[in-house]
């Protein structure tokens, strides 16, 4: 809570007068009222959970209310439900005085050929034409993407042919050529200063350790390749879980 | 002696000392929160109204309270709103305008059995009725809960500088109304 003097401070800067208005409590309050206060708000929660609870409708229904209802509602309804008659008794009465029988003719016999012909009609329906004449537009849309769909494709089987596995244009050996050679003579051919360099900048020690089986590596040669940390991931890795048992 | 808030949240969310935590939650703020909402609604029963449906609320949302700010603070909020709401529910149902509600406050203070005129403290009550709802609130709570405006800020979701300027406006109205009375 904020120093009292600094709003006090804060209050005569504003109104001198209010400042010294005396600030006692003018209100009263009913006795016990705050002692009795907390049990009278559990009291409230108790009885609206227990309302909540019991999930009783609060409020009351007419005896037999349920029983009748679908009947009460049935006959309100055909109690708005108008016969067409009494909807035109109350529009024009004139027209229900008016005989409904047709006044116009009829060739003879017509209605009972129409029972003939019609049958034959539904059962052999003409076949509903459907035009395949696309639209202009979409059809020069097509041809567009089909050409750029072929140019794609081919550009893809060429760059693949061509690429070596990072992606690059292999530019000084073609793929059929490099699939024929032989490694060992390729090897011998080469440079010895040119593989030192190669094997000084490519780090082979963990590969060596994770793929390669001991009995293809020269122990001692790995001992002096690999580094401290290598031989330690190395000895962890493949410890034997009896060793450490029988050690102990 | 009360207990600390955090131990109070804490047994309030085991079910078995929940409703002894919720009744020490009550005894620590019941004053403090009654004196607030009764100086915005004066009446008595007014006042005990609004305080049972904070606490009511509080009861519902207490579950889901985050500590990351006062239960204090919260609390405060909760009367604060429920005291405005009142008075704002008083208002539409007798459908009368905002002068004639103050004057209706005012008449309750008047109505009080130890209502005496002449003296300076009731002189007081009378102007600080005259405020707007929402001033009386930032009134209230410097002048006799005396938070800080930091505080304030967040009870009322108003910045700082918007509460002083409304403090500041609100003692000079009391200082005229008192002048005048």
């Amino acid at each position: 809570m904020e120093n009292k003097e600094t709003i006090l401070q804060e209050l005569k800067q504003i109104s001198e007068v209010v400042a010294n208005a005396p600030k006692g409590n003018v209100y009263t309050v009913p006795s016990a009222y705050f002692e009795n206060f907390p049990s009278s708000i559990l009291a409230r929660i108790h009885s609206e959970i227990a309302d909540f609870g019991s999930k009783t409708a609060p409020f009351g229904v007419p005896t037999g209310y349920f029983e009748g209802l679908a009947n009460n509602i049935l006959s309100k309804i055909k109690q708005h439900e108008q016969t067409v008659e009494e909807e035109l008794n109350e529009l024009a009465p004139l027209l229900n005085t008016i005989s409904k029988k047709p006044v116009y003719a009829v060739p003879e016999g017509y209605f009972e050929s129409l029972e003939i012909t019609i049958p034959l009609k539904v059962a052999n329906p003409p076949a509903k034409v459907l035009s395949f004449g696309m639209p202009k537009r979409i059809l020069q849309y097509a041809v567009a993407a089909c050409t750029v769909g072929i140019l794609m494709v081919g550009a893809y089987f060429y760059m693949g042919r061509n690429s070596d596995s990072t992606g690059e244009l292999a530019s000084t050996i073609p793929y059929d050529s490099a699939m024929k050679m032989d490694v060992t003579k390729e090897l011998a051919k080469m440079d010895d200063q040119a593989i030192d360099q190669y094997l000084s900048e490519t780090p082979i020690t963990g590969y060596i350790i994770n793929n390669i089986s001991a009995e293809e590596v020269d122990d001692q040669q790995m001992i002096n390749t690999a580094s401290e940390e290598d031989i330690n991931e190395y000895l962890n890795e493949t410890a034997n879980p009896s060793e450490g048992k029988s050690g102990s | 002696m009360h207990l600390d808030d955090k131990e109070l949240l804490h047994q309030f969310k085991q079910p078995e000392t929940k409703e002894k935590a919720f009744t020490s939650i009550i005894k620590k703020y019941q004053e403090k929160l009654y004196w607030h909402v009764r100086r915005m609604v004066v009446d008595h029963d007014d006042a005990n109204d609004v305080l049972q449906n904070v606490f009511i609320k509080v009861w519902k949302g207490l579950e889901n309270f985050r500590e990351d700010s006062q239960l204090y603070t919260w609390l405060y909020r909760i009367a604060t709103n429920e005291s405005l709401t009142f008075l704002d529910q008083q208002k539409r149902r007798s459908s009368v305008s905002m002068d004639e509600v103050e004057s209706g406050l005012s008449n309750k203070i008047k109505a009080d059995e130890g209502f005496d005129a002449q003296k300076l403290e009731w002189k007081l009550q009378l102007a600080i009725q005259q405020l707007p709802d929402k001033q009386r609130a930032v009134f209230t709570l410097r002048y006799y809960d005396e938070m800080p405006y930091e505080e304030m800020s967040r009870v009322l979701e108003t910045s700082e500088g918007a509460l002083k300027a409304s403090y500041h406006h609100a003692v000079k109205k009391i200082e005229d109304f008192i002048r005048n009375h």
